[in-house]
């Protein structure tokens, strides 16, 4: 595994989303409404649109594109047409920066 | 360095004739327009070309990449390359040149109307027969990593015979920008056969038109066989302009590893009394991916054609993936019209069968995919292009 | 409409169908779409909070989302021109003497009863049949199922509703979807509780208030685990309205074990643009069934879909469409593979006639991981004429290992050797040709309840004669 700082947390205001890169994985990074920051896999697993360009649906991010929801926590499909779960990083914070830790 | 408008006037485009660069010029304005094809355009949704960069491909195919191969030909018949045909035989060329396939469906068919390179021009006159294929083979060379063959066969009434386009990639794993397009210009009452081998190295993108316009009782038998390329975007299409016209259009690919096949094709009946009969058959291997999408045209009007369509892909691994879509759009009741598509593995029984034999499985799944073909492979239309292909199969499959 | 001369609908209507009639305001229908009609709509409802919130994103989502470049051509739907909300004694504003002669005549021909012709007209908001359904609501009640109006079920059963509604189609699925979400207003909500079977099919005609055959009606359908529901909207007759366009959205969930059949007979008059979304998640050993008639409007687009989530989940969508003079139907199924041992099939029958325009658009997906799935697709059509038109866009990808998928489509005339077999033994060519038709569809009736199979014949021999539409 791989840590990356990807962004600092001045970044992002709450509740928001933003396109990030660790090395070589598109992210989808959220602070989410709960306080705490989520990297989801930025590619849909539907028909490969950036969720990053979506919204934020309480702890749901949604695809621009159909409507498909994942859950920040777990990468799970709460809503279709998806039907495969986002991969999900792990984030650390560190001083002012946010960390995702991806694979080699 | 990347192709620019300064590419035209390179030693291998020089000497031609003005109305050809002119041409070339307006097909590069063509292709700068143009944008990337994306995924909402639904001809690329499932055909990615985003990781294709034309930049990084700049040295074209120099003059000896074709060599042209044919017994004796009778009287009036030319066969030269295509260059020196648009000089010495401007009335048969500039009238047809891509006429039938165009110079602005996108940017890649631009790009090839642009920097087309070798290629042959054939002209078989009126009622004239020729009995050996005529073979136009094309070669990649080392450092030419732009090769765009363009062939171009005008068959006079009832004029008949064989041709055969082969693409021959060197051993090198180096990437490079291909295409191998073709137009064929079918007479009253001429036969037709056409057999287009595409084998380039396993780096190569490869973007074909191949379009066919057949006037009234002629007759084409065309046969297409993919092995190379890492990705192969072919068009396929047969316009039937005339009555008593039949189009006869078969292929097979076998794609491995991370290879990428796309297929195109279009039956298009635009008048009455008219036959089209496609069969593409392929094997998809390890983590290949192909997309088949066809479309049977029947115009209004175009009372008592018979059209027929299949696609049938042979599944062998478990992450292969084989997409397939047959259209029909039938403006005319009168019609026969069927069509069919199967995405299936091998059949267990059939498996079983053989190895109860005490055949190992390597070789029953060898016959079995070999045996899978065998029906499309009789649809060759001619004895050397048959040899050619089951020797370059059983290579292959070994 | 709003100036035509209005009919009570009675002073229990709030008990009777749940639909609130504010007293002290008046309700001017306006046409057009805009965040002050939706808010309207939502206040109107006396709606939550999230739900207006909903309705306004999904204004927005409709906004940006581009219409679709295939299908049939949409371009002349006027979006601003539109009713997007009338309430329910603004929709009787019609009289019988106002309808147009052909529809009249079809509900003539078709022997629909009075009372029920005016309904179906849109010229009474009552029916008899309301009697039925309250005997009937009884007895579902005492076992636990809701069957109700789509805006009753968000005041009654918050939860419930919650958790499902948009999750199944959520607003950005499509342009439609969106615009649904945004202004929907009726349609059905049913819950089937673990291990209930419903014997006698829920048919919207039972439920009726005007909102029921609504533009933009909602339906959700919920069968838990072991249960078993055939809900069946529309009827044979056609369905006069002056609006241009439906656009409903169905969602329905399927449990383990469960069966859900949907049965559609579309027939709305042929100025109607019918675009609708329809979709069905299906879990474990359980099985979906679309069984989908489309007869009647100028342009339907409309494509079932199945989501087979878990092992042994089963969908099949039987569709048939007739498409007349002026007529488009662009229609089909999806299947979506998503577990492996799952089987689905589509078989679609389609007929064209006076230049009538038919299209099967499919689509077959098969997951990565989806093993050892079965997927067949049957498409057949028949074309009367010349001057009609036959498409068929089915669309197969199979990312899996060990999938059998096979696709069959043929277009034909009706064939000279069965109507020469039939006009030998002295039928007449009118009568055969409609005899040779109702076998072609077969297949779909005899899936039908008798009632409406036996009227669907009778409108195929109405169609045929060309005196309809």
């Amino acid at each position: 595994m791989a840590r990356h700082r990807v962004a600092s947390v001045a970044d992002l205001a709450a509740d928001s989303i933003k396109r990030v890169d660790a090395g070589r994985f598109p992210i989808c990074l959220a602070h989410a409404e709960d306080g705490n920051f989520y990297a989801l896999d930025d590619t849909c697993t539907h028909e490969e649109f950036s969720l990053s360009e979506g919204e934020l649906w309480g702890m749901d991010v949604e695809c621009p594109q159909h409507g498909s929801r994942f859950n920040l926590l777990t990468g799970k499909v709460t809503g279709l047409p998806a039907v495969v779960p986002a991969k999900t990083y792990p984030v650390t914070l560190e001083g002012g920066d946010v960390y995702v830790e991806v694979p080699d | 360095m990347a192709i620019t408008a300064a590419t035209l006037g390179r030693t291998e485009l020089q000497g031609e004739p003005g109305w050809l660069s002119d041409r070339r010029r307006a097909a590069l304005a063509t292709y700068e327009r143009l944008p990337m094809p994306s995924k909402t355009d639904e001809e690329w949704r499932r055909t990615d070309v985003s990781g294709f960069d034309v930049s990084a491909y700049s040295e074209l195919e120099h003059r000896e990449g074709l060599k042209l191969d044919a017994g004796r030909l009778p009287a009036g018949v030319i066969l030269k390359p295509l260059r020196e045909a648009a000089s010495e035989n401007r009335e048969l060329v500039e009238p047809r040149l891509f006429s039938l396939i165009g110079s602005d469906r996108d940017r890649f068919n631009a790009l090839h109307a642009a920097f087309f390179t070798g290629g042959t021009f054939l002209y078989v006159p009126d009622g004239v027969v020729i009995e050996e294929p005529i073979l136009g083979r094309h070669l990649s060379h080392a450092g030419g990593n732009f090769v765009l063959p363009h062939t171009l066969i005008v068959a006079g009434r009832g004029a008949r015979f064989h041709y055969l386009d082969e693409y021959i990639g060197d051993d090198s794993e180096e990437s490079g920008y291909r295409s191998g397009s073709a137009e064929i210009y079918l007479g009253e009452g001429s036969e037709v056969g056409y057999v287009s081998v595409q084998k380039w190295g396993r780096n190569a993108w490869h973007f074909a038109d191949q379009r066919a316009q057949l006037q009234k009782d002629s007759t084409l038998r065309l046969f297409d066989v993919t092995l190379g390329a890492r990705f192969s975007k072919t068009r396929v299409e047969a316009s039937l302009v005339g009555p008593g016209a039949d189009a006869e259009l078969k292929a097979i690919y076998l794609a491995s590893g991370e290879q990428f096949f796309d297929f195109h094709t279009l039956q298009d009946h635009q008048v009455g009394n008219t036959r089209s009969d496609l069969l593409f058959k392929g094997a998809l291997q390890d983590v290949a991916r192909t997309v088949y999408a066809g479309l049977i045209k029947i115009e209004k009007g175009a009372a008592r054609s018979d059209a027929y369509q299949a696609n049938r892909n042979l599944v062998l691994s478990d992450h292969a993936k084989a997409t397939s879509i047959p259209m029909l759009e039938i403006d005319n009741n009168d019609v026969r019209c069927t069509h069919g598509a199967t995405v299936g593995p091998i059949d267990p029984q059939h498996m079983f069968y053989l190895r109860s034999r005490g055949i190992p499985e390597a070789t029953a799944r060898r016959m079995l995919v070999q045996g899978f073909f065998g029906d499309v492979l009789d649809r060759i239309p001619f004895e050397h292009a048959r040899t050619l292909i089951e020797a370059e199969l059983e290579t292959r499959l070994g | 409409m709003a100036t035509a001369p209005r009919v009570d609908v009675g002073s229990d209507y709030k008990e009777k169908y749940g639909f609130f009639v504010p007293e002290d305001y008046v309700f001017k229908a306006k046409r057009g779409l805009n965040p002050e009609i939706v808010k309207e709509i939502s206040w109107m409802k006396k709606e939550p909070e999230w739900m207006l919130k909903m309705r306004l994103r999904s204004l927005e989502i409709f906004r940006k989302k581009p219409m679709p470049t295939w299908g049939a051509d949409l371009s002349v739907i006027d979006f601003e021109n539109i009713f997007y909300y009338l309430r329910a004694s603004d929709k009787q504003s019609k009289t019988w003497e106002e309808l147009p002669p052909d529809i009249k005549k079809t509900y003539d021909r078709l022997g629909v009863p009075e009372a029920e012709r005016k309904f179906l007209a849109g010229v009474s908001a009552q029916y008899e049949s309301e009697v039925v359904y309250h005997s009937l609501h009884e007895e579902l009640s005492k076992k636990g199922v809701i069957f109700t109006d789509t805006d009753s079920a968000l005041r009654d059963h918050p939860e419930l509703f919650k958790e499902y509604f948009g999750t199944i189609i959520p607003p950005a699925d499509n342009k439609f979807a969106a615009l649904n979400t945004a202004v929907w207003s009726g349609g059905s909500f049913i819950y089937v509780p673990k291990g209930v079977r419903v014997d006698i099919p829920l048919q919207a005609y039972f439920r009726i208030n005007a909102e029921n055959m609504g533009q933009f009606e909602r339906t959700l359908i919920i069968c838990d685990e072991g249960s078993f529901v055939h809900y069946i909207e529309g009827c044979t007759a056609p369905i006069y309205t002056s609006d241009s366009l439906h656009s409903a959205v169905v969602e329905i969930i399927v449990k383990k074990n469960a069966r859900c059949r949907y049965t559609t007979i579309q027939n709305w008059s042929t100025n109607v643009f019918n675009l609708v979304t329809k979709r069905a998640m299906v879990f474990g050993d359980a099985t979906m069934e679309w069984v989908d008639g489309n007869l009647g409007s100028q342009i339907t687009m409309k494509y079932p879909s199945v989501y087979l989530m878990e092992p042994g989940a089963k969908g099949d969508v039987l569709s048939v469409a007739f498409a007349g003079k002026g007529q488009h139907q662009d229609a089909g199924g999806k299947m979506i593979h998503v577990a492996p041992n799952t089987t689905s099939t589509i078989t679609s029958k389609s007929i064209s006639k006076n230049g009538g325009r038919t299209s099967y658009r499919g689509h077959i997906k098969i997951y990565p991981g989806a093993n050892n799935c079965k997927s067949f697709v049957k498409c057949d059509a028949l074309l009367l004429d010349d001057e009609s038109r036959s498409d068929t866009y089915p669309y197969n990808d199979v990312d899996a290992e060990n999938v059998t998928l096979g696709h069959e489509a043929t277009v034909s005339k009706v064939s000279d050797e069965q109507l020469f077999y039939l006009m030998s033994r002295g039928i007449p060519r009118a009568e055969a040709e409609t005899m040779i038709v109702n076998g072609f569809i077969e297949p779909f009736t005899k899936e039908l309840p008798l009632e409406y199979a036996v009227e669907l014949n009778r409108l195929i021999q109405l169609e045929m004669e060309g005196s309809v539409g």
